[in-house]
């Protein structure tokens, strides 16, 4: 039971007890029991229908709490989620790296795509939550666009060459950018 | 074929890159370089396609997204496109080895009087 309606139910009980009180000491003869409880009566349901009112408005709030619960819930999963996803992101740049070394191009260029999702993955995280440099942002994908039309061009024999320490140069800051967005969302409550 | 519009950003970043403007950083690709600006990046490349066996320069421009929204390459039989962006790659080339300041900075030294050319160290700095 709310306050209110505790603090209703006393009232009841008080009021019932004074004007019972009061009938049995003050009746004349022309009184009946009957019509003070005919009376009693009609007080007592408007009571009963303050109570309800009362019963009803509590229901709607603790109806609210648990909808707002199930929704920081239903944002904990995805935070948790994003934290998983963004987390392969260092160890697919790695991979690529490798992959450059070894000049195995296709899978270095299947190794860049994945990062581009993350990164993309990241700009729709942070669209909602606002949490990182546009700018700095906005480098990174274009590198990583650059680098991949680049290692496409070699695959189908457009080009011959490409600037691989540049590649990997721009893989180790993206990689820096990620693991940095990602302990900004696991240590604030983003 | 290159657009009127691509043409003009060509012209005026050629402008820009000679008066040492224009802040070009190598790219990923062959003989490629980039210019990040606010509103988007450009890239210009030169390379031997051997497969057939022609030259070509191109010129790539990516918005803030990360997508590239133009894709120019041009074979040298294409002279005046091709001499265009070839113009271009030649003043970013320029622009970023310091080509100029470096040859004239030599012809200053050499022109000092007195000795020229410092000694190299020596890795060896043990007295035994």
């Amino acid at each position: 039971m709310s306050k209110e309606q505790k603090l209703l139910v006393i009232t009841f009980i008080v009021l019932s007890a004074v004007s019972s009180v009061i009938f049995f000491f003050a009746k004349s003869d022309s009184d009946s029991s009957l019509s003070f409880i005919s009376v009693w009566g009609s007080f007592a349901s408007l009571f009963a229908f303050v109570f309800l009112y009362l019963q009803l408005k509590s229901q709607q709030a603790l109806t609210r709490e648990i909808d707002q619960k199930i929704i920081d819930t239903k944002k904990l999963l995805v935070k948790l989620f994003s934290i998983a996803d963004i987390s392969k992101g260092p160890k697919i740049a790695e991979q690529a790296q490798t992959f450059l070394r070894v000049k195995k191009y296709e899978s270095a260029l299947l190794r860049l795509k994945d990062l581009k999702e993350i990164l993309i993955y990241i700009k729709h995280y942070n669209d909602k939550e606002s949490v990182l440099d546009e700018s700095v942002y906005s480098d990174h994908i274009t590198n990583v666009t650059i680098d991949l039309s680049n290692i496409n061009d070699i695959i189908i024999g457009k080009k011959n060459k490409i600037n691989a320490s540049k590649i990997n140069g721009n893989l180790e800051e993206v990689s820096t950018f990620i693991s940095d967005f990602e302990l900004k969302i696991k240590d604030h409550d983003f | 074929m290159i657009s009127e519009s691509i043409k003009t950003l060509i012209r005026k970043l050629i402008v820009k890159t000679n008066s040492k403007q224009a802040n070009w950083k190598p790219s990923s690709g062959e003989n490629s370089y980039q210019l990040r600006l606010t509103s988007g990046t450009i890239t210009v490349d030169a390379w031997f396609d051997q497969s057939e066996d022609t030259e070509y320069m191109g010129v790539s421009i990516y918005n803030n997204s990360g997508d590239r929204i133009e894709n120019i390459y041009i074979p040298k039989m294409d002279e005046e496109n091709y001499e265009l962006l070839m113009e271009l790659h030649n003043a970013v080339n320029e622009s970023y080895f310091r080509t100029d300041e470096t040859i004239k900075g030599l012809l200053d030294e050499i022109d000092n009087n007195g000795d020229i050319g410092h000694e190299i160290a020596s890795d060896d700095d043990l007295p035994f």
